[in-house]
């Protein structure tokens, strides 16, 4: 019968030869395992483009966003110790300080910036203002410790800002100077959460550069038993993805809800994030010059290699097209004329045409970049074939 | 007839029982996996929206526990058909419950998973677990040591076909000519230590891109011609693991592996027991054959019939498969491109002419909003749930029109729907979708052809 076993060599003899043979590929194996042993190699571009974008962007503008935290709080100390002689300018602008790295670090809200779920913590938006109020009229004391416990809508730089604009409010200024107990709690109020925003940029930044357990090295250097990324490739889908939903963010909320793109174009300057401090337009400036920091693997020019060095490797014209789109957003923002309240209801056509340049924007990262980079946009690790 | 008596000609049910166990322990991977990486929440329980198929939009993800509950069972069916209890209702039960989870949502379709709920459903009509199972163990009814051959030619079959049409799906320019999307691929790994170089060289991704295509077109032949047949299979397992190092696809190589087996003699794993000395390996029975109901044989011509002609029904469509996707699930369309998109839908109401730009993150997750940006008919279907919901919402005949963009195999993207046409009135079906604009596109020179960066 066909198919069934030749058993014509006697089973002793068939096992010893098999283990001959086994005993022989193991000794393979053990000589190309030796052979093998670790050496010394050179990084290549993407792994250096990876390091670049966590050691030259990310990390420093979590650095800057906590000094500038830190500044912040101090000057709102130096306000409630000496309410008639501290500097109100000085202490608006440092408010506008800490928005900039704040709104760059958006490109990159992963990591420690969602375990620590950092937006929310610093930069709640909108705030619950009726109940801001209500805490400045109530008898509790409003130490760090009790702020802590209200909802992120009542604290975080928004509720600063509150406190602090419109900067031409003399009204205001005179209560935030007052020497009474209405102008003190405000004051509090405004050190305290100050002091929030200030331990949450540093636990942001110690949650990135710390030396032992730091995220950056984990993220950035892949293959460590405590990589987070599983590849270097994995790695730079991670800063393309999160550049691709950061530039829908900007579009969407902070310019298409005032816009009304989601209203059916009824322009609703409230749903503004900075109204009040009239830093809407600045924060959007900011939140994509985090995106082109990461592009570029600079805060400040262009560092080689980096993701645009990566993309025009494998297909100029898609780089070439990233960095109109990025310059054309950039440019379109800035063409929004102040104020931006204004500006919605007397020229929405300038905010529309920054609308539409985001949007440009994210269609081609989210195609041409993301295919030059073979990162196919994807937030889940299935079985693709 | 001399061919009706090769399929006839019995067989030992051994290799059948071996594949029986490995695909079954492939299963219960299958369905371990969707607990340990949280998938069951990440694709059946966080989206609100799911893209039904066509026909098929009654399918619904389980409230609450289900889910779990589901996948549980299908872990159990796995179970089942690795010891070969209650075997047939274990394989039945598992394809149904595999292929129910996946009719849910459009978004999580998968080369593989369609291959393993069909070999599920020919492994139900086999006597699998006729040796070397529980089943057998405890009912001597069911121990079978001889099946006619094409019971085994039946599974064979089904993996050749993936070999075949996954090769001939090969056959393109962008494939042949431009090796992409390997080339795009494999540079993700040119970091690697000692091969990234190798691997990131354009040569490196045409000798791949080649070398994929006709491994795909000889790899079954080669299987079946005993000569050659050790060196086939050894090339198979190479290039599988191969490409489950270089590529996130999952269980797929395993499966064909395992699936490789079946072209091995019928009684290999006799063969192997008995140079490994087991014992309890017992010789085929001559005596013992097994029947097969009448209807069986006719039922898998049918079946077989469709498997050849599934996959060649993009042909009725114009334009490019691999740009305007139809025809392009359930045709062994496996590995062949690189492509992203990017929508955004306008919803106008007539009436007053206001428009309400709507972002597809609204409505579904992120992945499922990136994997339908680059299908026309997920879009479509996005669309008319958008304009259902603006209806909801008191706008009177909304329409809606999608900003559609994607960038396929390293091209320059371009919109892929006409934005003009109202999806809200546009019907799902199996009609060719005229608002799917034609790729015009060119690849830009640096990835068009062997030119200049040949290394």
């Amino acid at each position: 019968m066909a198919n069934l076993p030749d058993n014509s060599r006697p089973l002793p003899e068939l096992e010893k030869q098999f283990q001959i043979r086994a005993a022989r590929v193991a000794g393979l194996a053990l000589a190309l395992a030796l052979g093998c042993a670790p050496v010394a190699l050179p990084d290549g571009e993407r792994r250096v483009a990876l390091r670049g974008a966590t050691d030259q962007v990310i990390v420093p503008t979590y650095q800057e966003l906590s000094v500038r935290s830190a500044e912040l709080s101090a000057l709102l100390d130096e306000l409630l110790s000496s309410p008639g002689s501290a500097d109100l300018e000085a202490t608006r602008q440092a408010y506008l300080d800490v928005r900039a790295p704040l709104q760059e670090a958006g490109a990159f809200g992963f990591g420690p910036s969602a375990e620590l779920h950092s937006p929310a913590v610093l930069d709640q938006a909108p705030v619950d203002l009726a109940k801001v109020d209500a805490e400045l009229a109530s008898e509790k004391e409003l130490t760090v410790a009790h702020l802590r416990t209200l909802g992120a809508n009542k604290r975080g730089l928004h509720a600063i800002e509150y406190l602090l604009f419109p900067a031409d409010d003399a009204d205001l200024e005179a209560a935030l100077r007052a020497d009474d107990l209405s102008g003190e709690r405000r004051r509090q109020f405004a050190s305290s959460a100050a002091q929030i925003v200030a331990d949450g940029a540093a636990k942001l930044l110690a949650g990135w550069d710390d030396e032992t357990s730091g995220y950056a090295r984990r993220f950035s250097e892949p293959g460590a038993p405590d990589s987070v990324s599983k590849s270097v490739q994995a790695g730079l889908d991670t800063l393309l993805n999160e550049a691709v939903v950061e530039t829908e963010l900007i579009a969407n909320v902070k310019l298409g809800m005032p816009l009304g793109a989601s209203t059916g174009g009824t322009v609703d300057p409230s749903a503004q994030e900075s109204e009040r401090a009239e830093a809407s337009v600045t924060d959007m400036l900011a939140s994509l010059r985090g995106i082109r920091n990461i592009y570029f693997g600079s805060r400040d020019g262009v560092a080689e290699p980096c993701l645009s060095t990566l993309v025009r490797a494998k297909n100029a014209s898609a780089d070439q097209h990233a960095r109109a789109a990025l310059a054309d957003a950039e440019a379109a923002l800035l063409a929004i004329p102040a104020p931006f309240s204004q500006a919605l209801e007397e020229s929405p056509e300038t905010a529309q045409a920054a609308y539409d340049a985001l949007k440009a924007l994210k269609r081609v990262l989210a195609t041409e970049v993301l295919s030059s980079l073979g990162a196919s946009l994807k937030f889940s690790d299935n079985d693709g074939d | 007839m001399a061919t009706d008596l090769r399929f006839q000609r019995p067989v030992d049910v051994a290799s059948l029982a071996a594949f029986r166990i490995a695909f079954g322990a492939l299963l219960l991977a299958l369905s371990l996996r969707y607990f340990a990486h949280g998938w069951i929440a990440e694709y059946f329980l966080k989206p609100t929206h799911f893209f039904t198929y066509w026909g098929f939009g009654w399918v619904r993800a389980w409230p609450g526990l289900g889910m779990y509950l589901h996948f549980g069972l299908m872990a159990a069916c796995a179970l089942g058909v690795l010891l070969g209890y209650r075997y047939r209702v274990s394989v039945l039960g598992y394809g149904l419950l595999f292929g129910y989870a996946h009719l849910i949502d459009k978004t999580n379709y998968l080369n593989h998973y369609y291959l393993v709920v069909c070999v599920c459903g020919l492994m139900a009509c086999l006597p699998l677990a006729g040796a070397w199972s529980l089943d057998a163990r405890r009912d001597a009814r069911v121990r079978v040591d001889l099946v006619p051959s094409w019971m085994l030619w039946a599974l064979r079959a089904q993996f050749g076909l993936v070999y075949l049409f996954g090769g001939l799906a090969k056959l393109n320019a962008d494939w042949l000519l431009r090796a992409e999307p390997l080339s795009s691929w494999l540079s993700r790994s040119s970091d690697w230590p000692l091969v990234g170089e190798l691997l990131g060289a354009r040569s490196t991704a045409f000798a791949m891109s080649w070398a994929g295509a006709l491994f795909d077109l000889a790899v079954v032949p080669l299987l079946l011609w005993r000569k050659s047949r050790p060196f086939a299979f050894a090339a198979l397992v190479a290039f599988h693991l191969l490409t489950a190092t270089l590529f996130s696809i999952g269980m797929f190589p395993y499966v064909m592996i395992v699936g490789a087996t079946l072209f091995f003699e019928a009684d290999w794993p006799r063969r192997l027991a008995s140079r490994l000395a087991w014992r309890g390996v017992t010789q085929a029975a001559p005596s013992r054959n097994v029947g097969a109901p009448r209807w069986l044989q006719p039922a898998l011509a049918v079946y077989f019939l469709v498997q050849l002609l599934a996959p060649a029904r993009h042909w009725l469509y114009p334009g490019q498969l691999c740009w305007s996707e139809q025809g392009f699930r359930f045709s062994w369309n496996v590995m062949l491109m690189e492509k992203n998109g990017a929508v955004d839908f306008r919803v106008v109401e007539p009436a007053t002419g206001r428009t309400f730009r709507v972002s597809p993150s609204d409505y579904f997750t992120p992945y499922q909003a990136a994997m339908m940006a680059t299908q026309p008919d997920m879009v479509l279907e996005a669309a008319r749930l958008v304009a259902a919901d603006y209806r909801a919402r008191g706008l009177s005949e909304p329409a809606v029109y999608a900003d559609a963009f994607a960038s396929l195999n390293g091209r320059p993207m371009q919109r892929l729907l006409d934005p003009t046409v109202d999806l809200a009135r546009e019907v799902d079906g199996l009609t060719n979708k005229t608002w799917i604009l034609p790729m015009t596109t060119q690849p830009s020179s640096q990835v068009a052809s062997f030119s200049g960066s040949f290394q």
